[in-house]
């Protein structure tokens, strides 16, 4: 393979990393086995260029290089700490798919969407987020800044993201309603 | 979290809106390119046959280890003068090799003076990890920039944030994997200027210990000069290798979270 091919690729695998880490780390628990995913699933792209369809859209056939990485990390070794089975692996390219068509140049810009959600929240699920995903708090150090039980901060933070699910969603398909 | 994919997904898109940024990506794409040019600028002839050479040297190793005759120590005592060794109030530097269960190798670097002063150091494609306890204060400070240094005056404190973090990046005290010894089969390999004591367990050993424990010293003093963990087939790690680096000293401040962060980052005590 040429020096061409190995810089339209890098132009590529740069345009669809963000979504693929996404992808990854919605399928795994471990961040940093999302992290050797994608290496994985980057090098095997590359040794499959020759079979890749130029009609299909390369993030989506990269997330399916990426799905079954995931189910042969977890066939190699049992204990491989995988949040979703093939169905739900499925489900979750959908998913891609449909944040991929939303409004902006790329996944950062439609994030835009999903912060503006946050900053909707009622207090107390907007200082879960915030304490959660910007500083990174987790376990009981997350438990005790929210002066809450282990437990109840596990709930709370699941209503927050049901109801930015609602919110994220409701914005894409208004965007996709205003494009119709 | 639950396993509803919608909600790893959001999750995961919680993640990318307020920890990450493009930056992530560069450092996990250029990983990933690296891999690829390496691997196109080894034929692979080459690699075919480099391995067994390799495997050949340290079979070499091994022979020779064996055909050395017994040392005058018994391997408790060498164990028991490392100990005494690595006890004394002397700063020391080891660069630090983890495989965990699935091949991922993590490189870090681990201080200590005496067993009362530790600093762990990760550097990641996520940021760098630190960890330590000054005499006083155990303390983490996270990868992610934003995320407040943690601080507790309960050193036990420290292996449960770590825990928190994943398995590539173990606690890691060199009085405990040494104390660990006593509870394994102990075999003698020492050979000319190093001793080199090889623990296996047994049904006394620790629970999620390694199977086997290597240590090698200096034969003069007990100065440990690497330990060698493995795990066989249990657990998540494979592999932890700590290699002495250096015995400089270092500035007392060395060894608090202070220096390892910058001095308007957050830092919550508990």
């Amino acid at each position: 393979m040429g020096m061409k091919s190995r810089d339209l690729f890098e132009i590529l695998v740069r345009e669809h990393a963000a979504m693929l880490s996404v992808f990854l780390r919605s399928a795994v628990r471990d961040p940093g086995l999302a992290d050797d995913l994608f290496q994985e699933t980057v090098v095997a792209a590359w040794k499959a260029l020759d079979r890749y369809d130029r009609d299909r859209p390369f993030g989506r056939w990269l997330r399916g290089i990426a799905a079954r990485q995931v189910m042969a990390a977890r066939r190699k070794q049992s204990n491989v700490p995988l949040a979703l089975g093939p169905n739900d692996i499925e489900a979750l390219e959908g998913l891609c798919h449909t944040v991929e068509h939303g409004p902006g140049d790329d996944l950062d810009e439609r994030l835009e969407l999903l912060r503006e959600c946050v900053s909707r929240l009622p207090a107390e699920g907007r200082e879960a987020i915030h304490a959660r995903y910007h500083e990174a708090l987790r376990g009981q150090v997350l438990a005790a800044r929210l002066r809450l039980s282990t437990e109840a901060t596990r709930k709370r933070l699941q209503r927050a993201r049901e109801q930015l699910a609602r919110c994220f969603h409701g914005k894409l398909a208004d965007y996709q309603q205003e494009l119709a | 979290m639950t396993d509803d994919p919608q909600d790893r997904f959001l999750d995961a898109l919680l993640h990318r809106a307020f920890s990450e940024g493009r930056a992530d990506d560069d450092h996990r794409v250029a990983a990933a390119l690296a891999r690829i040019d390496r691997r196109s600028a080894w034929p692979r002839r080459f690699v075919s046959r480099a391995l067994p050479t390799l495997a050949a040297a340290g079979l070499a190793a091994v022979a020779l280890i064996f055909a050395t005759g017994p040392a005058t120590l018994s391997a408790q005592e060498v164990v028991e003068r490392s100990m005494a060794r690595a006890a004394l109030l002397r700063d020391r530097a080891y660069d630090v090799r983890i495989e965990t269960r699935f091949g991922r190798e993590v490189e870090g670097e681990l201080f200590v003076r005496g067993n009362e002063r530790i600093v762990l150091h990760f550097e990641t494609p996520r940021g760098s990890l630190w960890a330590g306890y000054d005499g006083e204060e155990a303390w983490v400070v996270p990868r992610r920039p934003r995320a407040p240094v943690l601080v507790s005056s309960d050193p036990a404190r420290i292996e449960s944030w770590l825990a928190e973090r994943g398995p590539a990046h173990p606690f890691l005290q060199v009085d405990a994997l040494l104390e660990r010894l006593r509870n394994y089969d102990l075999q003698d390999l020492s050979s000319g200027q190093h001793l080199v004591v090889l623990g296996q367990r047994n049904a006394t050993s620790e629970e999620r210990g390694p199977d086997t424990l290597e240590l090698t010293a200096r034969a003069g003093t007990g100065e440990i000069e690497s330990l060698t963990l493995k795990w066989e087939r249990r657990g998540p790690l494979r592999r932890v290798e700590l290699r002495l680096r250096d015995e400089a000293p270092r500035a007392d401040g060395f060894y608090g979270h202070a220096t390892h962060h910058d001095p308007g980052r957050r830092v919550l005590r508990r």
